[in-house]
């Protein structure tokens, strides 16, 4: 019963912030939804977006959301990043496929790469433990602590 | 999100500290703290199942990235395991997530809104590190590895 009662509780407040627009008011800026689908609307506001750097000069990122793809070029950032890296954008947008950067931030591909590796060990670990440290009743279908392979 | 394996990390050598100074925390504990410190990047699972490519409702994850979300995920998971202290090590397990995660460098100046729905507010971030960098997981690992040594001497 409080299974079930906190998955469906889960399960109403995903549907429930899926459905909240943004709010720059509590720091939910138009993102990646809002440019992809529809930039027009967001024109001349602040927007916080994230992309695959896909141009150097200019510096072109593409921001994805649901399948979907929209270049947009970006200004003001004065750093170098390389095609491939992660560019997340904080700025005004300028027009539907430009923003004016004020902060950003780069993430080069390898530490991309590097954090995907890093945790899906971090996920083997976890799970080791959970093998030498539990067993599986079968009869109760609960996990006890200090089983045989403790 | 900081990487997985510092927050795995930071929870491990907690837990192992706590076993040091509380002999009632065992081993099974200190794992049940490291589940715990993984919960909220359960958000993952959009790697599999896309909210953005479903069409007939709208939502999102990100309550499994709340304080009432991982709570509610804890809830569920400690009904899975034989220990009636599983929530509390569970639950702090992702309290640490949360904490780490607050330092979080972030281009708009804030973290995001972890106490949703309960509050909509995203506390201002120091933004000390990136979820990609590398030096986190190193320091996290260097002192999980002393108190690992330590504790096998111990």
């Amino acid at each position: 019963m409080v299974i079930l009662v906190s998955i469906l509780v889960l399960l109403s407040l995903f549907v429930w912030y899926g459905s909240l627009g943004p709010d720059p008011d509590v720091n939910r800026y138009p993102g990646d939804e809002e440019l992809v689908h529809d930039p027009g609307r967001y024109v001349g506001h602040e927007v916080a977006v994230g992309g695959k750097v896909v141009s150097v000069s200019p510096l072109v990122m593409e921001v994805e959301y649901g399948g979907d793809t929209r270049e947009i070029q970006v200004t003001g950032v004065d750093d170098e990043p390389k095609v491939g890296d992660r560019l997340t954008v904080f700025g005004i947008l300028v027009d539907e496929h430009t923003i004016d950067s004020s902060k950003h931030v780069v993430q080069p591909l390898a530490n991309i790469v590097y954090m995907y590796a890093v945790s899906f060990a971090a996920v083997g670990w976890v799970v080791y433990r959970i093998y030498k440290e539990f067993s599986w009743d079968r009869k109760n279908k609960i996990f006890e602590p200090e089983g045989p392979h403790g | 999100m900081a990487d997985l394996l510092t927050h795995v990390l930071v929870a491990f050598s907690l837990g192992t500290l706590l076993s040091w100074r509380y002999e009632a925390i065992k081993k099974h504990h200190i794992t049940l703290l490291m589940i715990g410190s993984a919960l909220p990047d359960l958000t993952r699972i959009g790697l599999i199942i896309d909210p953005a490519r479903v069409e007939w409702v709208s939502f999102s994850y990100f309550p499994l990235h709340t304080v009432v979300g991982a709570g509610l995920t804890a809830v569920i998971l400690s009904t899975m395991v034989k220990d009636d202290m599983a929530f509390p090590f569970i639950f702090s397990g992702a309290l640490t997530h949360f904490f780490l995660d607050s330092l979080l460098i972030n281009v708009t100046g804030h973290s995001y809104a972890m106490f949703w729905p309960m509050s909509p507010y995203a506390p201002p971030t120091p933004g000390l590190y990136l979820s990609t960098d590398m030096w986190p997981a190193v320091i996290a690992g260097t002192v999980a590895i002393i108190l690992w040594i330590y504790g096998r001497k111990r």
